[in-house]
């Protein structure tokens, strides 16, 4: 957790007025995290001189215009100076590689959108049975199974929306972006990838009994 | 420093989230706008798992240096003249063994008198053991590290009235990799 006031490393960084003591900061500031700054060139891959440069260009621009980007570090925000140095690093490195190798165009290739479409199912096969869908004939219509298929997800989406916002996000990075418990876990602060399934459980259970309960209302109407 | 534009969470709100530094009507605000903004819940589950990561590699290099320690002192040890059982033992192969699993022994189900002490299996090359213990909730109640394979409740902490308590030890190995007893509940009587 953040302690609230700049690093003494940063502190005396940017307090300093003459060139030499300006110098002697910024060798310590990188001192004390170049292997911090390391990892985040390493990460993004490729031969040795690749990341090096763009170890050297994370650098060059934490120093660029009087070190611009350091200056806004707010220590009351309450981020650790080291993890927001990690994103700055992060995204030095994304516009480094970006300029380098064009901008990655993420292709909508039908294997991504056939499985964003299996996990969004997977959410509706999860309550599926509280939506108290008549059961469709065989020989329903593909615009009556399309109508019905609208409602289902209406219906859904309406339960979903009256859930607080840590649920509706554990939904999204579950049922949306496909993430594994251990990732939701990490983003989340929840202790074991055990904790996830234990509260996405809980949810859908939830989910279940406010879908169940306004079938039982529609049908009294 | 690239940033996702106007009505997108900023990178020192992602890094404060992660750091859990933020209040809890911010993490309510945040968790509101990452429920609906697919961008930013991308840049923040790749960002988080670029800190866990760069955070490993920093313990990672503690733990060499603490293993390094450990098997100098072994050498050390090993110097020191043996009991007899080492003559007989001399030039017979030790039997390959197969990682036994991380097992919870206690506590588990409900628990007739007070819980304080917590005891598992333990787990071959283990640096050291994580205990967690939370409430029904996913909220942390008590967390360690120990190198044995039990923890005890510190006199400050009492188990209060909640329906049920969680608890999972993980094994931090050599090899940087972890091992789990899985989530274990049990119930305390007041």
């Amino acid at each position: 957790m953040s302690s609230g006031i700049l690093p003494v490393g940063l502190h005396r960084l940017l307090e300093a007025s003459r060139d030499d003591d300006r110098e002697a900061a910024w060798d310590e500031l990188i001192g004390e995290h170049t292997r911090l700054l390391l990892a985040v060139a390493w990460s993004f891959g490729g031969d040795r001189d690749v990341r090096m440069d763009r170890y050297a260009h994370v650098l060059e621009k934490l120093r660029e215009d009087g070190f611009r980007r350091l200056r806004t570090f707010d220590p009351s925000r309450g981020a650790r100076f080291s993890t927001w140095l990690t994103l700055t690093a992060r995204h030095l490195c994304l516009d480094y590689d970006r300029a380098r190798y064009g901008r990655r165009r993420e292709a909508l290739n039908p294997e991504a959108v056939e499985h964003g479409r299996k996990i969004r199912r997977q959410l509706l096969d999860c309550v599926g049975d509280e939506l108290l869908l008549e059961t469709l004939a065989d020989s329903a219509s593909s615009a009556e199974q399309e109508l019905l298929r609208a409602e289902r997800a209406e219906r859904l989406r309406n339960a979903i929306d009256e859930l607080g916002p840590r649920e509706r996000l554990l939904l999204a990075l579950r049922f949306e972006d496909g993430r594994s418990a251990a990732t939701i876990a990490g983003v989340l602060g929840v202790p074991t990838p055990f904790h996830v399934y234990r509260q996405l459980n809980a949810i859908l259970a939830q989910l279940r009994r406010r879908l169940a309960a306004r079938g039982i209302d529609d049908a009294n109407d | 420093m690239k940033d996702l534009g106007d009505g997108h969470l900023t990178p020192l709100e992602r890094a404060a989230y992660i750091d859990r530094g933020l209040s809890a009507a911010d993490v309510h605000r945040v968790e509101e706008h990452l429920a609906r903004c697919e961008a930013c819940r991308r840049e923040l589950t790749d960002e988080s798992r670029l800190v866990r990561r760069v955070g490993r590699g920093r313990r990672r290099i503690t733990a060499i240096a603490v293993v390094a320690t450990a098997a100098a002192l072994m050498f050390v040890v090993s110097r020191v003249p043996r009991t007899a059982d080492a003559g007989r033992l001399r030039g017979q192969v030790p039997p390959e063994s197969t990682p036994a699993p991380l097992v919870a022994y206690g506590p588990i189900g409900e628990q007739k008198t007070g819980v304080r002490r917590f005891v598992w299996s333990p787990a071959v090359g283990a640096l050291s053991y994580r205990l967690t213990v939370t409430r029904s909730d996913g909220t942390v109640f008590w967390s360690t590290s120990v190198a044995d394979t039990s923890a005890t409740l510190p006199d400050s902490l009492t188990l209060g009235s909640a329906p049920s308590y969680d608890w999972v030890v993980d094994a931090i190995l050599r090899d940087g990799k972890t091992r789990s007893t899985g989530l274990h509940e049990f119930s305390a009587s007041p």
